[in-house]
């Protein structure tokens, strides 16, 4: 298989991925794993919701691809215990390069409570508004919490932050509204419902 | 004692042979100082909610106190002198001021209305005017002015009466995003220190986003951001937690 091919293939995979390819490159120097998932974290928002295991298992991923080397760090007073420092091979920079020009696709969405609608009965109704109220609460603790993240525009890492931040907004507007509706279509049902058996 | 109290308020508008309730049982504490984001889908009621808060419209049941006093059973004058001094200002996007009257002027005619002359009640208005950012276009006609400008202008307006809740409709009908982050961010620097308790009202998050408390506004009911538990575990999760309880 040509390299080209190869690192095509490599860049693919998760946005946390690319995420971290990207950092090692910019950054051009090694960095421990505490350091990147403080800088992925920060870059991507809150909203990604960034663990320290995920980070390290996509570590490990691109130390296995060929595209990251792992070493003990090394300080003045020798090799530091313990603490393993990242940093991009040669092949490096091609791969984040082909993860730049790959084509975006959407994400499937699956959220969980849109599975549990889907899959409901009628006599769960009260059970998916109180499912609903406390998936709104989610959002607007995300919104909370990604106003914190709010970043100066002015530079081309500020622009980014600002679209990613922008991009968790939207998106939250959008889950706000198909929730109102929720609510509202699970109110009329269940009103007009309980004036039949009325009657 | 919150500073401003909506108890069990309901709502309802004629609609067809009918009628339609707008707000149903619906209850908000606001306290000095507060920032309250509440954000609703259009038509949910938002308007209607700020207009009784603010004592503009009476509700059909239920009642507002503002600072330990039932607006709800005032007589109209003594509601109206409370949008007057130290009490309540609703800031709506609806806001039409005179075309060819200066921004000073505006901001000092409703001081008229408590016995000040003109001349005296233009040192409020540059003070209002500065306190949003405006004073530099405090002698500009407001056919002039752009639409975030007008927007702190009819701010400085109210900010006047030195209110001390501020309940502010829909500020999210800004031309550019940079004019609303700017608004938003003086909103929520208006409260802290000064005390002034804020509300705002948007079928937009972007103007709530940093608010202290944030909740939802639909079917007549308003949902708190911070009431926690209410989530129904799966039943084979209740199921098995009553199998291992003793």
């Amino acid at each position: 298989m040509p390299q080209g091919t190869s690192d095509r293939r490599h860049a693919s995979g998760s946005p946390l991925r690319g995420a971290l390819l990207a950092l090692l490159v910019n950054e051009g120097e090694p960095l421990s794993g505490y350091r990147l998932a403080t800088l992925v974290e920060r870059r991507l928002g809150p909203a990604w919701r960034v663990t320290r295991q995920s980070v390290y298992g996509a570590l490990e991923r691109l130390v296995e691809d060929g595209l990251v080397s792992s070493a003990a760090k090394v300080t003045f007073h020798g090799v530091a215990e313990g603490q393993r420092v990242y940093s991009a091979t040669d092949r490096a920079s091609a791969a984040l390069e082909a993860w730049m020009e790959s084509p975006a696709t959407r994400e499937p969405m699956r959220v969980e409570l849109q599975a549990r609608i889907a899959l409901s009965r009628a006599h769960d109704a009260p059970h998916l508004l109180r499912a609903l109220d406390a998936y709104e609460r989610d959002c607007f603790e995300m919104l909370r919490r990604s106003s914190e993240a709010e970043v100066p525009m002015g530079s081309w890492v500020g622009l980014a932050m600002n679209l990613t931040r922008v991009a968790v907004d939207e998106s939250l507007q959008a889950d706000l509204r198909w929730i109102a509706l929720a609510r509202r279509w699970i109110e009329e049902f269940l009103a007009e419902r309980s004036a039949q058996q009325g009657r | 004692m919150s500073l401003l109290s909506l108890e069990h308020l309901t709502k309802r508008f004629p609609e067809g042979r009918g009628h339609t309730t707008v707000l149903e049982d619906l209850s908000l504490q606001v306290d000095a100082g507060d920032f309250v984001g509440i954000w609703g889908m259009r038509r949910s009621g938002k308007t209607t909610l700020l207009r009784v808060a603010a004592g503009r419209e009476l509700p059909d049941a239920g009642s507002v106190w503002f600072d330990g006093h039932e607006m709800t059973s005032m007589s109209p004058d003594r509601r109206a002198a409370l949008q007057r001094r130290n009490g309540i200002g609703l800031l709506s996007s609806d806001w039409r001021p005179e075309r060819n009257n200066p921004a000073v002027e505006h901001v000092a005619l409703p001081l008229l209305s408590d016995g000040m002359s003109l001349h005296e009640a233009r040192h409020p208005a540059w003070k209002a005017l500065e306190r949003v950012g405006a004073a530099q276009w405090a002698h500009v006609p407001a056919a002039r002015l752009s639409q975030s400008e007008r927007i702190r202008v009819a701010l400085a307006q109210i900010l006047v009466h030195e209110p001390r809740v501020l309940l502010v409709d829909e500020p999210a009908v800004l031309p550019r995003p940079s004019d609303g982050a700017e608004l938003f961010d003086l909103l929520r620097s208006l409260g802290g220190s000064s005390g002034l308790a804020v509300v705002i009202a948007s079928e937009d998050i972007a103007p709530i986003r940093k608010a202290r408390r944030l909740m939802s506004l639909g079917s007549g009911k308003l949902r708190p951001s911070d009431e926690r538990g209410t989530l129904v575990p799966f039943p084979e999760r209740t199921a098995a937690r009553k199998r291992s309880q003793p």
